[in-house]
C-alpha cells in the first residue's frame, strides 16, 4: 500500500487530509511538527510527504532538505502545502527539493489529485 | 462598649461579603470549567464527523445533526474555523452545511445585536462564508458606531470578494470611517476588477482616497488609468496623493508613464522627484537617462534615487554610472555609491542563497 506521510501543525488540516487520502486507499501517516515529521519519514518511509513550511522545531523546508540529504529518503515525493505565496517563496521550496507546491488555502480534492501525480512521476 | 460592637458589626458585615465574593468566583469558576469541558466533549465527538463528512464524495449534509442547541453552536463554529483553511467543492460543502443549519440567518440578524463584539464577529463569519446575499449587511456595518465594528466590516467585505463593494469601502474611507490600511486591504482583496471604479474615484475623493485609489492602481497594473492617474503625479494639490501617483505610474511600467514621470522629475517638492527617479529606474526607461544623470546635481535624496534608477537600465546605466563615477564631481560620488551598492545587492542575491536555504 503506498504511503503517504502528513506533517502539519494545524490539526484540522492533518484529519482532513487524513480522512481524504485514507479513503482514497493510502495508508497515512500524521505528525504535528517538523522534527516528529522528520523522525516518522526515516520510521515510516514513506512514499510521499505533504509538508507544511511554518512549523514549530523544524520548517517544512529544512525537513524536505534533510529529506534530499537521507539517503534512504532522497527518493521520496515532497510537496509543500503554504500559505507562502511570493514568486522567491515557491523558488526556495523547489530549490530546497520539493516535487510540488500547494498554497493554501487548498482544496483537498486537488491534493488527492497532486499526491498521485508525484506518485506516477516518481514510478519507474 | 458602643464603639466595640460597631467595629465588631463591621468586620461582621466584611468578612460576609468577602465570603460572598469568595462563593460567587468559585461558582462563576466551577461555572466556566464545566461549560469548557462541555464545549471540549462535543467539539472531540462532533470534529472528526464533520471531518469525515467533508472528506467524502458529495457528502449527504443533513446526516450529520447534533442533538440540541448547543452542540449545533459548536458545530456552526467547527465548520466556520474551515473555512479559512479551504478552498473549491470542500469549501462550498461546508458553506452549504452552514446555509442549510440556519447559521447564515442567524449571523446577518446577529449584526443588528446590541453587543459590539457579536456584530463584529458576525461581520467576520460573514466574510468568510463570502456569500453575495449577504454583502448589504456587512456593508451596512461600515456605518456602525464602534470603529472595531467598521473595520471588522470593512475585512470583512474584502473577504467576501464581491466587486459592488467598492464603493461602499472607498465612501467609508473618504468619511474618515475606517482606517485607510483597512480598506486598501479590502480593494486589494476584491482584485482588479474593482479597477475601474478606483480610477472613477480619482477625479472625485479626498486625499486620502486618492492615495489608497493610486496605490491599488499601481498594484493592479492598471495600463488605462495611465491618464487620469498621470493628471494626479502632475497637477494634484496633495502632498501624499502625488507621490503615490507618481509611484503607482512606475509600477504600472507602461511607456505611457515615462512622460508624466520625467515632468515628474522636476516637481517642486523634492521628495516627489526622487520619487519620479525611483518610478523612472522601475520603467526600465533608458530614454530617461539624461534627465537621471542632470538629477544627480539635485538635492540628496534624488540624487541617491537617480543614481540607484541608473543602476536599473541595464548596461547603457551602468556604463553612464562608470563614466560619472570616475570624474571628482559630486554626482561621481552618487555613482560610485550606486554602483557599490548595485554589486552587493547583487552578490547578495545571487542564486547560492537558495542552496544555503
Amino acid at each position: 500500500m503506498t504511503r503517504v506521510l502528513i506533517v502539519d501543525d494545524d490539526p484540522d488540516i492533518r484529519e482532513l487530509m487524513e480522512f481524504k487520502l485514507n479513503q482514497m486507499g493510502f495508508e497515512v501517516h500524521t505528525e504535528g511538527d517538523g522534527e516528529s515529521g522528520y523522525a516518522a519519514a526515516c520510521d515510516v518511509l514513506p512514499d510521499v510527504v505533504v509538508l507544511d513550511w511554518m512549523m514549530p522545531k523544524l520548517s517544512g523546508l529544512e525537513v524536505c532538505a534533510q529529506l534530499r540529504a537521507t539517503p534512504a529518503l532522497e527518493r521520496v515525493g515532497v510537496i509543500l502545502l503554504t500559505g507562502k505565496s511570493q514568486e522567491a517563496d515557491v523558488q526556495r521550496g523547489f530549490a530546497a527539493g520539493a516535487d510540488d507546491y500547494i498554497l493554501k488555502p487548498f482544496s483537498p480534492r486537488e491534493l488527492v489529485s497532486r499526491v498521485e501525480a508525484v506518485l506516477a512521476r516518481r514510478t519507474p | 462598649m458602643t464603639y466595640n460592637v460597631s467595629i465588631s458589626i463591621a468586620l461582621a458585615v466584611l468578612a460576609g461579603i468577602l465570603a460572598l465574593l469568595t462563593i460567587a468566583t468559585a461558582m462563576r469558576r466551577a461555572f466556566v470549567n464545566a461549560h469548557d469541558r462541555r464545549q471540549g466533549r462535543l467539539e472531540a465527538a462532533l470534529r472528526p464527523r464533520l471531518l469525515r463528512l467533508l472528506a467524502t464524495e458529495d457528502p449527504d449534509l443533513d446526516a450529520l445533526a447534533p442533538q440540541g442547541k448547543h452542540a449545533g453552536r459548536v458545530l456552526d463554529a467547527l465548520a466556520a474555523g474551515l473555512l479559512p483553511k479551504l478552498r473549491g467543492s470542500d469549501r462550498a460543502g461546508v458553506v452549504e452545511l452552514l446555509e442549510r443549519r440556519g447559521a447564515v440567518d442567524r449571523a446577518c440578524r446577529a449584526t443588528m445585536s446590541r453587543r459590539a463584539v457579536l456584530r463584529a464577529r458576525a461581520a467576520e463569519q460573514l466574510g468568510n462564508i463570502g456569500l453575495h446575499r449577504t454583502q448589504p449587511d456587512v456593508a451596512r456595518l461600515l456605518h456602525d458606531r464602534h470603529p472595531e465594528v467598521r473595520a471588522a466590516a470593512a475585512r470583512a467585505l474584502g473577504k467576501q470578494g464581491d466587486v459592488e463593494s467598492a464603493p461602499s469601502l472607498l465612501r467609508a474611507l473618504d468619511n474618515g470611517l475606517v482606517p485607510a490600511n483597512v480598506v486598501s486591504m479590502a480593494l486589494m482583496r476584491l482584485g482588479d476588477r474593482s479597477a475601474p471604479l478606483l480610477e472613477m474615484t480619482l477625479r472625485e475623493s479626498s486625499v486620502p482616497s486618492r492615495v489608497v485609489c493610486c496605490e491599488l492602481l499601481g498594484l493592479f497594473g492598471a495600463v488605462g488609468a495611465v491618464p487620469a492617474i498621470a493628471a494626479i503625479a502632475t497637477t494634484d494639490p496633495g502632498y501624499w496623493s502625488r507621490l503615490a501617483a507618481i509611484r503607482a505610474l512606475g509600477r504600472i511600467g507602461s511607456p505611457k508613464c515615462l512622460a508624466p514621470l520625467l515632468t515628474c522629475l522636476h516637481a517642486d517638492r523634492h521628495a516627489h522627484r526622487a520619487e519620479a527617479a525611483r518610478a523612472l529606474g522601475r520603467l526600465g526607461a533608458t530614454d530617461a537617462i539624461a534627465e537621471l544623470v542632470a538629477a544627480l546635481d539635485d538635492e540628496h535624496d534624488v540624487a541617491f534615487a537617480a543614481a540607484a534608477a541608473l543602476t536599473a537600465l541595464g548596461p547603457e546605466g551602468m556604463r553612464t554610472l562608470e563614466t560619472i563615477g570616475a570624474t571628482p564631481l559630486r554626482a561621481g560620488r552618487y555613482a560610485t555609491e550606486a554602483l557599490i551598492v548595485h554589486a552587493l545587492e547583487h552578490e547578495r542575491h545571487a542564486p547560492s542563497q537558495f542552496a544555503a536555504a
